[in-house]
């Protein structure tokens, strides 16, 4: 009656129960997950995104825009996809809400990262050098003539603060390596060693480079008809040449600021429920990453600390906030990471980073800096209300544009727009 | 088109490829103003500067468009190259 269906008035049967139960709570976790992650990504793109609508000062072109750089490199034990997916679902948005311009650095091989940071910053060093060392007869490479060109015409290079953004943990030691090879290590490659007798005071440093030219050459002309990568270069100095080398006069008193970012990254079949935890707390995550990168684009910085202890021996006894940044990613790293296995190692490799301690030379450290957010801009974020339609799903999202279509066609008159001419001969 | 080997005075096939490459390149450059400008720039023009988040997504959309267009007239140079230059079989 009253065109109400008859309706069995009991619940469904207990294993029933226990389905719907499961399965609706799951659901419900996944989706509150799901809406809260897009709803604090989006908290974080209102941040920064006043920074796109400024207006560019200069109409002739002739000033060059932030750039920041962004550092990537393969996780251990897995491929440069994961980083570059958690790149993109993470850290993009709310970098391309601001308006600022990025380039990229990715590393698919154990310090690949190292030797581009390193060799960026001896090309500074060599440009305070001067030496008129140009072949005639080489070619300039595309980014000398996009220099020359950019000389030519008087524009300027960006004079503020850019900013380094490194994903990852095994990232991040490479990155702190690279810098200190690049300002501590000598501007010239060190001269390779003969490749007959390893020497075996200092074996491990120069017996490696000296094996590893061999099996690279055969490699290398096995591969001929392939496509062959260049090779990696080698690291210009080691870590215990730190206390020994000199820094130039003209380093600056502050270095281009960085921020690492959290990549949790974690294999295995027996860690499912780790995954499974982290699965369904990805706001949080997003929460995190979105404050460092807002940073970033705000360009507030601040000094890395460090710790003395007394107690603990020389060698130890600073503690460089540095060093300590994510160190808890390296519990999640395969065990084969951390196997020595000289036989099996990847020739490719010319260094050994990630499982290696941090050496930090206090000369650099102290000149680091790193983006931190100041707690006005936390408070003023912390009022932002974000819109449902940003945070709703695909379905909704369906429903309310069907909505809206409804809508403007019953209620909305569109004035018709002529159709665009093509070419007008 | 021009034919190999056709007898016809060289000032004029020059004048006349000239022409042609000049159109090909207003219309490229028309073109990528029509598409960089409805993907980049927002249509409420509150100012009439261009801010910043759009100078950055209009250098991308240039620097993306020429490169598609390279690429693809590369991959086309090819295509005609390999089959000898006759009939494109479509």
């Amino acid at each position: 009656m009253l065109g109400i269906p008859n309706l069995p008035n009991k619940l469904p049967s207990r294993n029933w129960m226990i389905f719907w139960t499961v399965s609706a709570s799951i659901t419900a976790a996944i989706i509150y997950d799901r809406r809260e992650k897009r709803r604090n990504i989006a908290k974080w793109r209102h941040a920064v995104e006043h920074l796109a609508a400024e207006p560019i000062t200069d109409k002739l072109g002739l000033e060059q825009p932030r750039k920041l750089t962004i550092y990537l490199s393969a996780p251990p034990g897995d491929g440069l996809r994961v980083a570059q997916d958690h790149y993109t679902e993470y850290v993009k948005p709310v970098l391309a809400a601001s308006g600022l311009d990025w380039e990229f650095v990715q590393g698919r091989r154990e310090g690949d990262v190292r030797a581009v940071v390193a060799d960026r910053v001896r090309k500074v060093r060599r440009g305070w050098e001067k030496k008129e060392e140009q072949d005639p007869d080489r070619e300039p490479t595309k980014d000398e003539l996009i220099e020359m060109y950019r000389q030519q015409r008087g524009i300027k290079d960006y004079e503020g603060v850019r900013g380094d953004v490194v994903i990852g943990r095994h990232t991040w030691k490479e990155y702190l390596r690279g810098l200190h090879e690049g300002w501590l290590g000598p501007l010239v490659a060190p001269a390779e060693p003969a490749p007959l007798p390893p020497t075996p005071a200092p074996a491990a440093a120069e017996g490696s480079p000296s094996t590893e030219e061999k099996p690279a050459e055969e490699k290398k002309e096995e591969e001929a008809p392939k496509p062959k990568r260049p090779p990696q270069p080698k690291p210009y100095n080691t870590t215990s040449d730190y206390p020994s080398e000199t820094l130039h006069p003209l380093t600056p008193q502050e270095l281009t600021p960085a921020v690492p970012i959290r990549e949790p990254h974690i294999l295995g079949f027996l860690n499912t429920p780790t995954r499974m935890v982290r699965f369904f707390n990805r706001r949080s995550l997003a929460d995190d990453i979105g404050r460092e990168v807002a940073a970033v684009c705000l360009s507030t910085y601040r000094d890395f600390q460090q710790q003395t202890n007394p107690d603990a021996p020389s060698a130890d006894s600073v503690q460089y906030e540095q060093a300590k940044e994510l160190e808890w990613e390296e519990k999640d790293w395969p065990k084969k990471v951390w196997k020595e296995d000289e036989a099996d190692a990847d020739k490719e490799v010319t260094e050994k980073i990630h499982t290696k301690p941090v050496v930090m030379d206090p000369r650099i450290a102290h000149r680091m800096r790193r983006f931190a957010l100041t707690p006005e801009v936390e408070d003023r974020v912390s009022k932002i209300k974000v819109p449902e339609e940003e945070v709703e799903g695909w379905i909704k999202g369906s429903l309310r544009q069907a909505y809206r279509w409804g809508y403007d066609k019953a209620f909305n008159k569109k004035k018709l727009v002529p159709l665009e001419d093509k070419d007008v001969e | 088109m021009f034919g190999l080997g056709r007898p016809q005075p060289t000032s004029a096939e020059k004048i006349a490829a000239v022409e042609n490459e000049l159109k090909v390149v207003a219309e490229m450059h028309s073109r990528m103003v029509k598409i960089c400008t409805l993907k980049c720039i927002d249509k409420t023009y509150r100012e009439g500067d261009l801010s910043k988040g759009e100078s950055v997504c209009l250098d991308r959309c240039a620097a993306k468009f020429f490169e598609t267009h390279q690429k693809i007239s590369d991959q086309l140079q090819k295509e005609t190259q390999a089959r000898g230059g006759g009939g494109f079989g479509m």
